[in-house]
């Protein structure tokens, strides 16, 4: 014991050494510069949505660092890989906090990964942004006080889903999900949407995420009979089943409407002829079609634009990202610059109480919405009735004047 | 009908694979842990054969075979034949997982992250045959398997090179008296496993989208039947394959998706447990066998 | 026809052959007598090629073979019957008669040679189509020397080809090798106890521990009684 605790002794005191070196200088610096950091996957299946938070902080610091920074400090963006790991994740977190003295993140994009870290976060008093992140347990405004969400969580998206099909007018739903914490909450939560709407759903089908051959799900949906399927499925899983379904010839029979991992671009790249009955929801990152609008509105359009300059058009050879997903990023640190400069101090403690009560006077509208809920109870921005379902396909294939922004759709059974 | 196509096709894969990681230890007695990465490997090249370098399906396939037997040779020149005496030294555990590993980090690095989309045969075109919906690709999965199997099992049992490669399996250093070089033979079980692996690697992607992660869930499969049908057996390996793959379609009708796995591998583990030595030792297979051969 | 010089050969460290020499003249039979564990098979198996001596020569019709392959020396016509047969025991009696002539790609070559065998072998011959390791221990012998006559070796070295068979079996045994001998190829071989081995012997070498503790002709091994006491079990 007395052998085995010696190293660890002394890693303790050489990590306090240097973390009184490290705050020394930080505190040195602080008269010029602030720290924001963001962990999330660079690499591996989900590297999209941690390089789109990347980018679209990284394209926010620079207008706000040449404008002048936060309150007179310029911005330094510290970022790591995860690889999408909870424990690499975490170890990743804890090093921006005591090495890099971040004052606020944005949350990673897997909500198995906030999980691992997000009670250090806190302890730290730490601001915290989750913006694609969306597990359930994650905000708790008592539990985690610093941590807010501008995307929407499970319930949310189900609300959105279940009221969706129930307005088109579906009888035998499907209810497709994982078998990861992400999938069983997905399936969870679809379950509450039903009951709260009085919708009995056929059967909730699960599945082992990244099987090699999603044929038997397939097969499960189609003796199901359903009309439509409400799926919780990750992109590459998605496609597998969509292109499952549409090789034993059911897909024409149904609606595949997903919740937001569908819109990953690997989904519509891999779903195969499936894609046209796929669905997917969405906030006001749509184009409204239908009513003649060609664009998005004009602060949305603006930043997409920008998006577009920086990163270049969607596509092979080009971005990979979702502009949602850059604009979420973007929005993330103009949100913290206005509660720190509304606050008019860097205390975590002031600005969560500005996030709190003072949200309806947040002037920049390129979110899921144009007014967030936060109040002292509730850090969740979003409600069902934000959203809407929008269409997977045509964002890449026939209607290229919209790029790789939504366009939004109507069914009906 | 359905079922068995599903089973069949996916077994195929299996079977590719088992007998595959069977060539190698049937004349080395080891587990080549990486084989289900050279599978990989195999689908990426043929895939970035086909889509960045334009290439046709063939011979994007056979770009890809050279590469993988390439692949199989460094490797066995680098993890395997260095370490001297195999039985009695296990180390190649540690460096064929270090391979696969390594493996897998080139083709993130090379080919991305991103599950990629490829081709199936015949443009995905399907018959229906008995109300069942057969996709020719799926037909041509289980013949190639099947042929492969075969012509394997013909040289294994009827040529030269055959008894040979058996004479090494069975003592390598009594082969060397007969003027056999083991080194060689095992060298082209090697060469031999990397081109099945792809031609594996290119049937599957279609199903399982190209990636570097692809073979993550069929490569344990692969074990899986490597062992139930003894390892170092190839004839059982193959067949073990098949089965897996249709116990597998046969119980997901009863059971949720999600733990299909875990009943197959109970199967498997009873298996196991009762016929140690893989299915081929079954009463059932070798009673005609013996009686044939002891005329 | 073989000459060893001054062979040394070590597993690892340890040196279990320290500097032996013999010489085999052509067409005779010489036999290396020694205890279990003396280094017989170490030996034999570095003429062959199996393992690598650590110092010396071995000359083969005045060539120096000290580093040759083994498969090399198969074509050259030497063959070694190894210690315990080593039959393939899963390959059926004609398909171990074909890997004793896998360095030969001429098929007339090889299936006239199976016929010759086959003559020679009635025992084997009935059961060519029969799985190797059914045989009995006597027949699996003679399989393991009909096995290295496919080439029609020169010399052939023979690792104890009496062990663990019945006595009645060793004198067919022998009378077989007698036989061999008289077709003129030349033969080595090594065994525990020389009984038998000396009756058809020209010449014998004793090996204790590694090293070369006598030589003589048939004659002279018969008249040392520490020998007689030690190798030779009842004449
Ligand atoms: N592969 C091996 N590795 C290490 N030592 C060995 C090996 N083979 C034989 N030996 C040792 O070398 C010595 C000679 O063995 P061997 O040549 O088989 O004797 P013999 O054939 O006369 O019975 C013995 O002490 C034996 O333990
Ligand atoms: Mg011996």
């Amino acid at each position: 014991m007395v052998r085995k605790n010696k190293p660890i002794t002394a890693v303790l005191v050489m990590v306090l050494m240097s973390m009184l070196v490290l705050g020394g200088c930080a505190s040195k610096k602080a008269g010029g510069e602030v720290v924001l950091g963001y962990v999330g996957p660079m690499t591996g299946p989900s590297a999209t949505m941690g390089i789109a938070t990347k980018q679209g902080a990284e394209l926010a610091i620079e207008e706000i660092n040449k404008a002048g920074g936060i309150m007179g400090k310029a911005i330094k963006f510290v970022t790591r890989d995860d690889e999408a790991d909870p424990t690499k994740s975490k170890t990743a977190v804890q090093e921006l906090i005591d090495k890099e003295k971040v004052q606020m993140m944005i949350g990673q994009p897997n909500s198995t990964c906030v999980a691992a870290s997000e009670d250090y976060v806190n302890k730290n008093k730490i601001i915290q942004i989750l913006n694609i992140a969306t597990n359930t347990q994650l905000i708790n405004a008592e539990k985690y006080p610093y941590t807010f969400r501008t995307f929407f969580p499970s319930p949310v998206q189900a609300e959105a889903l279940v009221n969706i099909a129930k307005k088109a007018g579906f009888q035998k739903i499907v209810l497709l999900g994982d078998t990861t914490a992400l999938g069983n909450d997905g399936i969870a939560s679809l379950q509450a949407a039903c009951k709260a709407a009085g919708i009995t759903p056929v059967e909730a089908i699960t599945y082992k995420s990244g099987d090699a051959d999603m044929t038997p799900v397939a097969e499960k949906i189609k003796q199901a009979g359903a009309d439509c399927a409400l799926a919780w499925t990750l992109g590459a899983d998605g496609a597998k089943i969509v292109s499952a379904l549409s090789r034993i010839g059911y897909m024409d029979k149904l609606i595949y409407l997903g919740y937001t991992g569908l819109s990953l671009p690997n989904f519509r790249e891999l779903a195969g002829n499936g894609i046209d009955r796929c669905y997917t929801i969405t906030g006001f990152w749509s184009v409204d079609k239908a009513s003649g609008a060609t664009q998005l509105d004009k602060a949305r359009q603006e930043l997409y634009d920008k998006i577009v300059a920086k990163y270049g058009k969607y596509g092979p050879g080009g971005r990979t990202t979702a502009p949602q997903m850059v604009a979420s990023g973007y929005e993330a640190i103009y949100l913290y610059k206005w509660a720190v400069e509304t606050a008019g101090t860097f205390d975590p403690d002031a600005v969560k109480k500005v996030l709190e009560t003072k949200i309806s006077e947040f002037p920049l509208k390129v979110g899921t919405a144009d007014t967030y809920r936060f109040s002292p109870t509730n850090h969740e921005a979003i409600s069902g009735k934000d959203l809407v379902p929008v269409l997977l396909d045509p964002m890449l294939t026939t209607d290229k004047i919209f790029g790789d922004v939504y366009i939004r759709g109507s069914f009906t059974k | 009908m359905q079922q068995l196509i599903f089973g069949l096709a996916n077994g195929s894969i299996y079977a590719l694979m088992a007998l595959a990681i069977g060539m190698v230890s049937s004349t080395t007695g080891i587990v080549n842990f990486a084989h289900a990465s050279v599978v990989m490997m195999g689908a990426m090249v043929s895939w970035w054969m086909m889509v960045i370098c334009g290439l046709s399906y063939l011979p994007a396939l056979f770009v890809a075979i050279a590469v993988s037997i390439v692949l199989n040779i460094v490797m066995y020149e680098t993890c395997v034949k260095k370490l001297g005496d195999l039985q009695n030294n296990v180390g190649w555990i540690i460096t064929l997982f270090g391979a696969s590993i390594i493996l897998d980090n080139i083709a993130r690095m090379m080919f991305g992250t991103e599950p990629q989309a490829f081709p199936y045969l015949f443009g995905g075109k399907m018959v229906t045959v008995f109300g069942a919906n057969i996709m020719l690709h799926e037909l041509m999965m289980i013949t190639i398997a099947v042929v492969i199997g075969v012509v394997y099992q013909t040289i294994i049992k009827r040529t030269r090179f055959g008894r040979a490669v058996r004479a090494v399996a069975f003592r390598p250093s009594t082969s060397e008296l007969m003027g056999i070089k083991s080194e060689k033979i095992i060298l082209s079980c090697f060469a031999m496993a990397g081109a099945v692996a792809a031609v594996g690697g290119a049937l599957i992607a279609p199903i399982t989208f190209a990636s570097y992660t692809m073979t993550y869930s069929i490569g344990l499969k692969g074990f899986a039947a490597a062992v139930l049908g003894g390892f170092g057996n190839t004839k059982g390996a193959f067949i073990g394959g098949f089965i897996l793959g249709l116990i597998e379609a046969f119980i997901c009708i009863f059971v949720p998706a999600g733990i299909k796995d875990s009943i197959s591998f109970v199967i498997m583990i009873i298996v196991i447990i009762f016929l140690p030595e893989g299915i081929m030792s079954a009463k059932f297979f070798n009673k005609n066998l013996s009686a044939a051969e002891k005329v | 026809m073989l000459k060893v010089e001054n062979l040394t050969i070590a597993y690892g460290k340890t040196e279990v052959v320290h500097h032996v020499s013999f010489d085999v003249k052509k067409g005779s039979v010489v036999t290396i007598a020694g205890a279990n564990g003396a280094g017989k098979s170490t030996i034999l198996n570095t003429i062959v090629g199996l393992h690598r001596s650590k110092e010396g020569r071995i000359l083969y019709k005045g060539e120096d073979i000290t580093r040759t392959a083994p498969d090399k020396l198969v074509s050259k016509g030497i063959r070694l019957v190894p210690e315990g047969r080593q039959i393939f025991a899963e390959h059926t009696v004609e398909e171990n008669m074909l890997l004793g002539a896998y360095v030969e790609k001429d098929a007339k070559k090889i299936r006239d040679r199976m016929d010759q065998m086959y003559d020679r072998f009635p025992r084997i011959k009935e059961r060519r189509r029969q799985i190797a390791g059914t045989l009995s221990g006597g027949e699996q012998q003679m399989l393991a020397i009909a096995r290295a006559l496919m080439t029609a070796p020169d010399l052939l070295i023979l690792d104890e080809p009496s062990l663990g068979l019945a006595p009645i079996i060793v004198k067919d045994v022998f009378k077989l090798l007698t036989e061999i001998k008289q077709t003129g190829v030349t033969i080595l071989l090594v065994e525990q106890m020389v009984d038998n081995a000396l009756s058809i012997s020209d010449y014998a070498y004793v090996l204790e521990t590694g090293k070369i503790v006598f030589s003589g002709t048939r004659d002279e091994v018969k008249n040392s009684d520490d020998i007689v006491k030690a190798y030779l079990g009842n004449v």
